[in-house]
């Protein structure tokens, strides 16, 4: 094996190690989500943030706050309403009448992990301000601009079922998410778990894994971690193949795509591939890594025409289409 | 309503004609009736004058007389001698009616008969001799002879169809015979060229066995990478066609999911081709560097493995179950 590869493939076994224990430290409070937590773990090593779509009482708060737990870091969470302001969320400047000056407040944005509860309840001036929060990693009050601190992990949660006094985010905007996950629902052996340990009444608390240092230390090894050319081409022909469906003999969902991924798909699925081969403890990114992370990537960014909502496809079935039929290198 | 008046006056006038023409019937009929009441009458007729010599006629003497006019004794009639006919049977019958004029009773002869040989026959004269008691008369009175035509049989009459319609039949016979032979000789002809055509024709084993001998002799050319990437593919394409599965969308995990399903493949050969295609992704996506032994080992492998599989029976009876996502690729003959 190439020399380099070899070293970062002991790189990423020692430096993954953690992802073990965080992982059994949130199991010890969630039960299954298995796929939301390590989606989690992907977002925080690629330094992208994460929409969660669920249902209410799918564990996607507590596991976000879970997560926080076993991390040294300064956790928020905001729960949007209608009524919220920018203010509340960045801050703002606060006059001293005794001094006559103006002093900066800060908002609660200003945290590592922020949990977005909720992001299409609040109107779309609010959500701006916090998107672009999540794309600069920086925020202006008054005339001065605050560098957020690293890690800045926005994790928002949306519920599919109350459309009712929304502000849905706009394509644009969803876009700024590495990853939109969907979050389902337990099966029979793990709510049958979820009931016995949530009514046993004993307060769990978890330790604290890893630090922010950790992290920043882990997102360059994950950086490091190899692909291949031939897994680039891979996801290029993916990215493609929902801009051009004819060109891979996909034409029977060119009519059901309206606009294709965008250039920070590929970006997004590079990174997340490689996030994905870490957790895995590998130092290389396999198809398996590019398939198995690609819906949550594209799902958000390939956009439906009204002929495919109206045959009822979503575009997790597009994107499987499109991954039946690429040749896997 | 002029329509309906004149086709009234039509009606009126055919009514009246049918009356006039039924009443002049009636007039002769019982002016017959008056003479057949005033004397004694013999008649005698047969049912038919032409018949197959295997059949038999009904000759009947029939001796009508007014009973309130005469009173008759006489013999029983004589059976008519018949030339080329002979008797079977005779019966007898006897009725009366009542007319204006007295009482009319008919004595009726019957004669069963058959004829003998094919060609004329005649039935003779029959005579009864009669005594009227009133006036003490004698009288004797005679019938007048009936010719008959005697024909062949009507079995003799049918025979050339019978013949004709046994030959049709023997022909037919004969005809589905001989096509079935040919039929099955054509066939077995058939499959004997097939038989020759699959076996001159080489296996799907033969034909990958030799790409992977083929993508051996250019390993230098191509480089190990591409040479075990060339290898993996070849595997794929030769599975995908050996089980008729869609394998180009699949990771190497899926794949051996997949095979792990086929019922026909024991774990040996699962994992003798997971160890292969391991080995290829080791190369192609984690830069792992092959030397000649390694390269010799991987295409000594993958012969293995196809070699391994000839005694594996194809397509149709190979035992897929259902895998979600992995549809038939079956391909048209």
């Amino acid at each position: 094996m190439n020399q380099d590869i070899k070293a970062i493939n002991e790189k990423v076994k020692q430096e993954s190690e953690f992802i073990e224990r965080i992982t059994s430290q949130i199991n010890r409070i969630i039960v299954g989500q298995k796929y939301m937590i390590e989606r989690l773990l992907i977002g925080l090593l690629c330094n992208g943030h994460i929409l969660l779509e669920g249902v209410p009482g799918l564990a996607k708060t507590l596991s976000v706050k879970s997560l926080s737990d076993t991390i040294q870091t300064k956790f928020q969470r905001l729960q949007f309403t209608p009524d919220l302001l920018p203010a509340d969320l960045i801050g703002t400047m606060i006059y001293h009448g005794k001094t006559g000056e103006f002093s900066v407040k800060k908002g609660p944005i200003f945290a590592n992990l922020i949990l977005a509860d909720e992001i299409n309840r609040a109107p779309a001036k609010v959500q701006s301000a916090l998107l672009e929060a999540m794309q600069e990693h920086q925020v202006t009050i008054g005339d001065n601009t605050f560098k957020l601190e690293e890690p800045f992990l926005v994790l928002a949660t949306q519920n599919p079922i109350e459309q009712e006094g929304t502000y849905p985010l706009p394509e644009a905007q969803v876009d700024r998410f590495m990853l939109k996950i969907i979050i389902d629902y337990p099966n029979k052996t793990e709510e049958k778990e979820i009931i016995n340990r949530m009514t046993s009444g004993d307060e769990i608390k978890l330790d604290k894994i890893i630090t922010p240092q950790d992290i920043v230390n882990a997102r360059n090894v994950v950086n490091q971690v190899y692909i291949d050319e031939k897994i680039k081409d891979y996801i290029i022909d993916i990215v493609f193949a929902t801009r051009k469906p004819a060109e891979y003999n996909l034409n029977e969902i060119k009519p059901l795509i309206e606009y294709g991924a965008s250039p920070r798909a590929s970006i997004y699925l590079t990174l997340a591939a490689k996030a994905h081969a870490f957790i895995r403890r590998r130092g290389h990114v396999t198809p398996d890594d590019i398939k198995s992370i690609c819906p949550d990537v594209l799902r958000h960014r390939v956009i439906l025409t009204y002929e495919a909502e109206a045959e009822e496809k979503t575009s997790d079935q597009v994107i499987k289409q499109i991954l039946d039929n690429i040749e896997v290198p | 309503m002029t329509c309906y008046f004149i086709y009234g006056c039509k009606i009126k006038r055919h009514l009246r004609n049918i009356t006039v023409l039924f009443g002049i019937i009636f007039a002769l009929s019982s002016n017959a009736l008056t003479q057949l009441e005033d004397s004694v009458v013999l008649n005698a007729k047969v049912n038919k004058t032409r018949l197959p010599l295997d059949e038999e006629l009904k000759f009947n003497a029939t001796l009508t007389w007014n009973k309130d006019i005469f009173d008759l004794s006489f013999d029983m009639i004589e059976p008519p001698n018949c030339e080329n006919l002979y008797i079977t049977g005779n019966f007898f019958a006897s009725d009366s009616k009542s007319t204006p004029n007295g009482q009319v009773v008919s004595n009726h002869y019957g004669f069963l008969i058959k004829p003998v040989n094919v060609g004329s026959a005649t039935i003779g004269p029959v005579s009864l001799t009669y005594t009227d008691n009133i006036s003490g008369e004698e009288k004797t009175l005679t019938t007048s002879p009936i010719t008959i035509t005697v024909t062949k049989p009507l079995s003799d009459r049918l025979y050339p169809f019978k013949i004709a319609a046994k030959y049709l039949v023997m022909s037919i016979v004969i005809f589905i015979i001989f096509w079935t032979i040919i039929h099955i000789i054509r066939k077995k002809r058939e499959n004997k060229k097939a038989l020759m055509e699959l076996k001159s024709r080489p296996t799907l084993e033969t034909i990958y066995t030799d790409e992977l001998k083929s993508i051996y002799l250019i390993r230098q050319t191509i480089g190990n990478k591409e040479f075990s990437s060339k290898i993996s593919l070849t595997l794929k394409k030769y599975l995908e066609e050996k089980f008729e599965l869609k394998l180009l969308g699949a990771t190497t995990d899926r794949i051996i999911t997949t095979l792990s399903t086929i019922d026909l493949l024991n774990q040996e050969i699962v994992d003798l081709l997971m160890s292969i295609f391991d080995f290829c992704d080791k190369v192609k996506f984690a830069g792992k560097e092959l030397n000649q032994d390694n390269v010799d080992n991987l295409q000594f492998k993958a012969e293995t493995f196809i070699s391994n599989m000839k005694n594996i029976v194809n397509s149709d009876d190979r035992g897929v179950k259902d895998e979600p996502g992995y549809k038939s690729n079956k391909r048209k003959s």
